[in-house]
């Protein structure tokens, strides 16, 4: 099983080292600054762990999706409302340290249940399929952040579109220079490891996951899972979203989709789904968005080849190669 | 809101939906043969990009077409491998596709335009708009239908086409006969790998042509992500029309009404977000109500 996923990453490698040789100025220092990039300064290590942060999370979302059979892939549109829900939290709230910060975060949770739960609800009571509808609502979530960020938030003066900072309250601690939302996501894949495996919670969704029809035979109700899987989600990936403007850059900075959400599907699928796993599933992948955007800002390959990435991890660890037939042919 | 009532609306409306025509046709005939095709929305911009370049280098349109489709088809035929052989769940693979192209056109934009987002250096050739003899003549109907781009007339012949094909040929027999049951399509003897290699493929070629539509008639240049959710917006579309290309196609010029109205609702001072929103939150809204409607007809 792990070597499958070495070999994911390997390949994944491989095909974008290919791309970026024939398509890329200066191909060697980009690759230089890719894989050595988040290593060569102790700042860049930091930016590194921070990209890791909101994938740790948005992979806890996808996975418990998937472990109950279904998608979900308004990640990202719930990522940005959480992120735009933290930032009304932080800038309308009154300043009462502690107290700000956690209803702040509890904006954010709010904000990304609500957009969990729409595909969530739509699935349970009338069968709408929840690709279609977290698809859709993605977009609404953007041009919603957006529209909220650009009418009342925005910093006039900071020379860019981005929201005015947060007040000192409604910022997370940090941990040794490190953004303590890490912690956070640490404890959640242990939170949801045990709520998927230890309760019977998590074993009626993993068995609606198994098998639907059986699910139903069974007496499990899995309508109210159907939603109340896409509320937890959405909720998830909402905190990624307040815990990285919160911890990370305070104040709301995106005007086009982040590629968190779809990061998360990879990170989940390159951690089997497992909770467990998440955390160091994450921070490959952080490895990897971290690596991109320091070649995209040190030469002049763009930080896109990250989705490139992505897409090779999740084709091949979706599909199933026999490893022991392709070293056969090998041989 | 005069503006409805102008031919030129309706012109324009027409104009702005062609894309998403060819993008529903794509995901129709998947969909007859079972298939969740989100992969459209990649393959559009994968064909974008390439029918912008190819007709640069070229100076034809035509060529540009042709390396749109081209690329689309590999696409394709990486959907079927992975789908096909290697049993990837085609959502997976979708995402996986879409994924891929939105990184691949940004990395071949700044290689041969040298910019990350609109390419200014290159300039698409653009295909030409047909001026027909006798519709020109017929009042108002002449202003709404005459002095199309080709693609627009081409996917106006398809939609009925691809409906035929689908409701009245043997093909077509075979393709619902893999969406129904793909056990009982092959009890009777049915190739069912052939036809959905068929059928995917199909439907790389109709995306490709809704995407160099965008790059080589829309406009002249290609932008990053210019399809911009269209290949999305036109799988909740097929949910809603099913098997019923034409009420399918009727919402599609719906949206091109909506985008062309939400320009001038842009001039009226809205706010430029508040504007985009829009054709998602109307197709949130179609979704909800024909899941209803649908559901309680079942029951």
């Amino acid at each position: 099983m792990i070597l499958r996923k070495v070999v994911s990453v390997m390949l994944a490698f491989s095909l974008s080292f290919l791309m970026l040789f024939f398509l890329v100025e200066e191909p060697t220092v980009s690759l230089k600054w890719m894989i050595l990039g988040p290593f060569s300064r102790l700042s860049r290590f930091v930016e590194m762990i921070e990209q890791t942060i909101p994938l740790i999370f948005t992979g806890l979302a996808v996975t418990i999706v998937f472990q109950t059979g279904l998608f979900n892939i308004g990640a990202e549109g719930q990522f940005l409302v959480g992120a735009i829900g933290a930032t009304v939290g932080a800038l309308c709230f009154p300043q009462i340290p502690v107290v700000h910060a956690l209803l702040t975060i509890a904006l954010g949770v709010m904000f990304g249940a609500m957009w969990g739960g729409i595909p969530g609800i739509l699935k349970a009571r009338w069968n709408a399929s929840e690709v279609v509808s977290s698809l859709m609502m993605n977009y609404i979530g953007l041009y919603f952040s957006l529209f909220l960020l650009k009418k009342f938030f925005m910093d006039h003066q900071a020379g860019y579109v981005v929201s005015y900072e947060f007040p000192k309250t409604a910022i997370l601690p940090k941990v040794l220079g490190i953004n303590s939302g890490i912690v956070l996501g640490v404890t959640f894949s242990l939170l949801l490891w045990f709520l998927l495996w230890k309760t019977r919670y998590g074993y009626e969704m993993r068995v609606i996951g198994k098998n639907r029809a059986f699910a139903i035979y069974s007496g499990i109700r899995v309508k109210k899972y159907m939603f109340w899987v896409q509320v937890l989600s959405g909720a998830v990936a909402g905190i990624a979203g307040a815990v990285e403007v919160m911890g990370t850059y305070g104040r709301f900075l995106w005007q086009e989709m982040p590629g968190y959400g779809f990061g998360g599907i990879a990170v989940s699928i390159l951690a089997s789904n497992n909770p467990i796993w998440i955390p160091i599933s994450a921070s490959v992948m952080g490895f990897l968005k971290a690596g991109t955007m320091i070649m995209a800002r040190k030469t002049g390959a763009p930080s896109e080849t990250i989705f490139i990435l992505q897409s090779v991890v999740i084709a091949f660890l979706s599909s199933r190669i026999e490893l022991g037939r392709v070293r056969k042919w090998l041989s | 809101m005069v503006i409805i009532t102008r031919p030129d609306f309706f012109y324009l409306a027409l104009r702005s939906s062609t894309s998403l025509f060819f993008a529903v046709l794509a995901v129709y005939v998947c969909d007859v043969a079972g298939i969740v095709n989100i992969a459209v929305e990649g393959m559009m911009l994968m064909s974008a990009f390439w029918g912008m370049a190819v007709s640069t280098w070229t100076n034809s349109s035509f060529l540009g077409v042709v390396g749109g489709i081209l690329s689309s088809i590999i696409l394709s035929y990486l959907f079927i491998a992975l789908y096909l052989k290697l049993k990837a769940n085609p959502i997976m693979i979708g995402l996986s596709i879409n994924l891929f192209s939105a990184g691949f056109t940004v990395l071949l934009l700044n290689a041969f335009a040298g910019s990350k987002g609109t390419s200014i250096s290159m300039k698409s050739k653009v295909l030409p708009n047909l001026d027909i003899p006798v519709l020109k003549d017929i009042p108002v109907l002449g202003d709404v239908l005459n002095n199309h781009n080709v693609l627009t007339y081409i996917t106006l012949v398809l939609i009925p086409l691809m409906y035929f094909m689908v409701e009245k040929t043997k093909w077509g027999l075979r393709m619902r006969a893999v969406g129904e049951s793909e056990e009982m399509a092959r009890n009777l003897g049915v190739n069912v790998v052939s036809v959905k290699s068929f059928v995917i493929l199909l439907s790389g070629v109709l995306s490709a042509l809704g995407g160099v539509f965008l790059s080589m008639g829309y406009v002249s240049w290609f932008s990053k992500n210019m399809t911009g959710g269209r290949g999305f917006i036109a799988l909740a579309i097929q949910a809603f029309g099913g098997r019923s290309i034409y009420l399918s196609s009727l919402l599609a010029f719906i949206f091109g009404m909506t985008e062309i109205l939400s320009y001038n609702l842009q001039v009226f001072g809205f706010s430029v977000e508040a504007v985009k929103m829009i054709p998602f939150v109307l197709t949130m809204l179609l979704l909800v109500v024909f899941s209803k409607f649908k559901n309680q007809n079942s029951l």
